[in-house]
């Protein structure tokens, strides 16, 4: 990673938290969902770059891989239950658009205050660092504050890049049987939560998750 | 409609157990008589030497004396359920549920018995509280089963609580499982940490054995288990129970402070008299001998609670002489409780019913239960001819001859009172078992179910027949009961205890000869009375027709003893007469009495209570909305991030 400039570096960071705080800010799904893929091919393109400059072929081979699973698959999975519930809106409770942007600012914060003892790593490590714990927070919050099921796979999609961010600065390199493990995981996951959503719209006919209160004993 | 694999699974199994039994006292016999160093200094076993987490075994003295109780117990108890089981078998009830639990729950007894490290020891106890477990739920159709069982997991898993606790505080401060190492670092351990870890086994095991306050579900889980399983866990298990107060307390972390001994003598009495009063009032056939096992753990614990005080006072007669009572007592009440769960099962398998209230008459039904039943009853009742007395005897002059320490002003105060309890223990027994014999067995019946009730299968008539008939050879000779006797006392007194034994098996010796001669009298007068002064006639009765209302019920014949003991029994009673007219002439009359289980109410219902409260606030931690579950989740990784920094 020693090849992508600092200023790239950051070029790329200020687009993936940008990316990460219009997915919070956004009304309807479906825009939160470009944004989204938006910033799965930053990353995507981040590990190819990085690739490159090392002259490592299976990162890059991961990368497009990344690319093709992430950015291609996932949101096209979404995008047809989206069609199938006729979801449009992203149904904010407890914290309306503008605050959970205010709130997901304040979580930004949080994260740099967290990464502190890491200050001693080169700084571009530093600031991907604490954006992607920025990231894991915003995942967070989203699916604490938005109603639609589709919503809350957003929010684990984020977390999901998040904790791929922290790894990659972290290590440096994950083993590459481990990165692609945990690449196909999440694509597993929104298979399974594509069914499950289905199944949850045969029940309830909409994608709210204030009916699974229904499920508690 | 029999079914004829189920039959042949249960001859098999059963046969087995009994096979194994006796597999095992043989050997135990030709080991006993060989004799040698195994005696007093154990013989290891499968152990891999000083490996950390290795199951490691001992065989010695104290383990094979309970050994024997043990195999005694196995062989009796399915031979027994080898006929009760038939009941099950005609219902087509699945035996493998009680089959294998069986196996296991006889099988994890000998692991405790023999297991020489804290892990082997936590490992086995677990087992056998387990397989107790589900041997209790066997009947799980019956909801008030359900619940007997569920009480026993609750208390028994609060008693592993602690010996798991306490096992690992010592393997922390040891380094080691093993009981060898625990009793070397005891020295070096200050009297808080000594306290600590006694109280601690002293409620694992107190609940296990049925020390009053920790008693509560032994009345529920005895009376709720099938007979055999009843006879095993009351004849066998709780003593196990006391074995591990000998294997760990007295030998591991012994001698200890003198409260210790005071804590066994004034947790027994109580656990005695509160016993056989809650028992003497019973009217459930089962939970009545339930109660009377918890007072016979506390006779035990009185014992233990002398050699105890003995051993800090130096007293060796007094110390041999607790022992003895103790061990003596332990194979006749084995003996004995066994004998009556197993007459309650035929009682049971006959009419169908615990109430007494509803029993009456069986001796002409059932005679030869009642017979067995008959010899039990003097047995328990510590009657002269028969072990029970003997034990309680040899007892009282353990207690009596602690009193003579001078230096302890407490001993002259609450060394009489306890032989005073004693012997209120003995009396109440009394009036307990005339209760239980003369109610159920004598008299007419008091319900259409007593009046149709047959004899039992042969084996469940004769397998008490046999428990009797021990019981009376281990009187006639005491040589060979005193020789098992010596086992344990090898180990837990080095030195001779030969004097002993011997100044004991004289009196003994001679009783069994008074006994001999007695029974050749009372059978010389029988035969004589018989021929010429029987005579037939009807029991004068004012000239009405006799019924079984006429008769003392279960409840009145005790009825004394629970207006004496309102307070401790918490009996209330609730008469409402319908006269018509005057006061001479009365329509009906009606009796409710109530018994509160002051236990229950006092310790365990706030406690209880306290738990559901608990359990609601942290309920609402739970409210179902998966927004809050994902703020938790939130809250907890920004915490551990800031907490990790």
């Amino acid at each position: 990673m020693i090849g992508i400039s600092e200023n790239g570096l950051n070029l790329v960071l200020i687009v993936l938290l940008t990316s990460g705080l219009l997915v919070v800010y956004s009304a309807r799904v479906k825009n939160a969902l470009s944004w989204w893929t938006l910033q799965t091919v930053f990353v995507s393109l981040l590990l190819i770059a990085e690739g490159y400059h090392n002259n490592a072929l299976e990162v890059m081979i991961f990368g497009v891989l990344l690319l093709i699973a992430k950015a291609g698959i996932i949101p096209i999975l979404l995008r047809r239950v989206l069609k199938e519930s006729n979801t449009e809106w992203v149904g904010e409770i407890y914290l309306k658009r503008a605050m959970s942007l205010i709130f997901a600012g304040g979580l930004s914060l949080m994260a740099y205050e967290v990464t502190q003892p890491l200050m001693a790593l080169h700084s571009g490590y530093r600031n991907g660092l604490a954006v992607a714990i920025a990231l894991i927070f915003y995942g967070l919050l989203l699916m604490m504050t938005r109603k639609v099921a589709i919503v809350q796979v957003l929010g684990i999609l984020l977390i999901d890049n998040g904790i791929f961010l922290a790894g990659f600065f972290l290590t440096q390199g994950m083993p590459l049987l481990v990165e692609l493990g945990a690449a196909f995981d999440i694509l597993v996951g929104i298979v399974i939560i594509g069914i499950l959503s289905k199944q949850m719209l045969e029940n309830y006919d909409s994608l709210n998750v204030d009916h699974m209160r229904s499920l508690k004993g | 409609m029999v079914n004829k694999e189920s039959q042949s699974v249960r001859l098999f199994f059963m046969g087995l157990s009994i096979a194994l039994a006796g597999a095992g006292l043989i050997l135990g016999t030709i080991l006993i008589s060989q004799g040698g160093e195994w005696i007093q200094t154990g013989l290891r076993f499968f152990s891999a030497a000083g490996a950390g987490l290795s199951l490691t075994w001992k065989l010695d003295g104290l383990t094979m004396f309970f050994l024997i109780v043990l195999l005694l117990g196995q062989g009796l108890s399915s031979l027994y359920a080898l006929g009760y089981l038939k009941e099950y078998q005609e219902k087509n009830k699945s035996l493998w549920p009680f089959l294998v639990n069986w196996f296991l729950f006889l099988g994890s007894m000998f692991g405790v018995l023999l297991a020489d490290d804290g892990f082997t020891f936590l490992l086995t106890w677990e087992m056998m509280s387990l397989f107790s477990f589900f041997l209790v739920l066997y009947e799980h159709e019956d909801p008030a089963n359900r619940k007997s069982a569920y009480i026993y997991f609750v208390m028994t898993h609060v008693a592993t609580v602690l010996l798991t606790t306490v096992t690992l505080y010592l393997y922390a401060l040891t380094g080691s499982f093993s009981f060898e190492m625990w009793a070397g670092a005891v020295p070096s351990l200050s009297t808080i940490q000594l306290n600590f870890i006694f109280l601690a086994f002293f409620i694992g095991f107190g609940t296990k054995a049925g020390f009053v306050p920790f008693h509560i579900w032994l009345p529920y889980a005895h009376s709720a288990a099938p007979s055999p399983v009843s006879a095993l866990m009351s004849g066998v298990m709780v003593k196990v129970a006391l074995y591990l107060f000998i294997r760990l307390v007295w030998l591991t972390i012994g001698p200890g402070p003198v409260w210790w001994g005071w804590l066994f003598l004034i947790i027994g009495a109580l656990s005695a008299l509160l016993g056989i009063l809650s028992a003497s009032v019973q009217s459930d056939l089962k939970k009545l001998l339930a109660f009377s096992t918890i007072e016979n753990v506390g006779i035990l614990s009185m014992a233990l609670g002398s050699a105890f005080l003995a051993r800090t006072w130096n007293n060796a007669w007094a110390m041999d002489l607790a022992f003895v009572a103790f061990f003596w007592h332990t194979i006749q009440h084995m003996l004995f409780k066994s004998l009556l769960f197993m007459g309650a099962g035929n009682i049971i398998q006959a009419t169908h019913t615990r109430n007494l209230e509803r029993l009456g008459g069986l001796l002409k039904r059932m005679p030869k239960t009642g017979l067995g039943a008959l010899i039990g009853i003097i047995g328990i009742a510590a009657l002269p001819p028969l072990g029970g007395f003997w034990g309680e005897l040899t007892l009282f002059q353990s207690l009596w001859m602690n009193t003579s320490h001078l230096a302890n002003g407490w001993s002259k105060v609450f060394l009489p009172l306890s032989i005073g309890i004693l012997a209120l223990v003995g009396g109440l027994s009394m009036a307990t078992f005339v209760k239980w014999f003369g109610i159920s067995f004598l008299g007419q019946a008091r319900s259409p179910v007593a009046e149709k009730a047959e004899e039992a299968h042969p084996i469940q008539y004769i397998t008490p027949l046999i428990m009797g008939g021990l019981a009376i050879l281990s009187v006639l000779l005491p040589t060979a009961t005193l020789g098992l006797i010596e086992l344990p006392l090898s180990v837990l007194r080095p030195g001779n205890s030969a004097m002993m034994l011997s100044a004991l098996v004289t009196p003994l010796n001679l009783s069994s000869i008074y006994l001999i001669l007695l029974m050749l009298l009372t059978a010389i007068v029988f035969l004589l009375t018989k021929r010429s002064f029987h005579k037939v006639t009807a029991t004068w009765n004012c000239g009405q027709p006799l019924t079984s209302s006429m008769q003392y019920t279960a409840g009145g014949l005790t009825n004394p003893i629970r207006v004496l003991f309102t307070k401790v029994l918490g009996s209330r009673r609730n008469v409402e007469g319908d006269f018509a007219e005057t006061r001479y002439s009365l329509r009906s009359l009606t009796y409710e009495g109530k018994l509160k289980e002051v236990f229950e109410d006092i310790f365990y219902r706030p406690m209880i209570r306290g738990l559901l409260w608990m359990s609601s606030q942290i309920r609402k931690l739970q409210a179902g909305s998966i927004h809050l579950y994902l703020g938790y989740l939130l809250v907890t990784v920004v915490v551990v991030l800031i907490l990790g920094r």
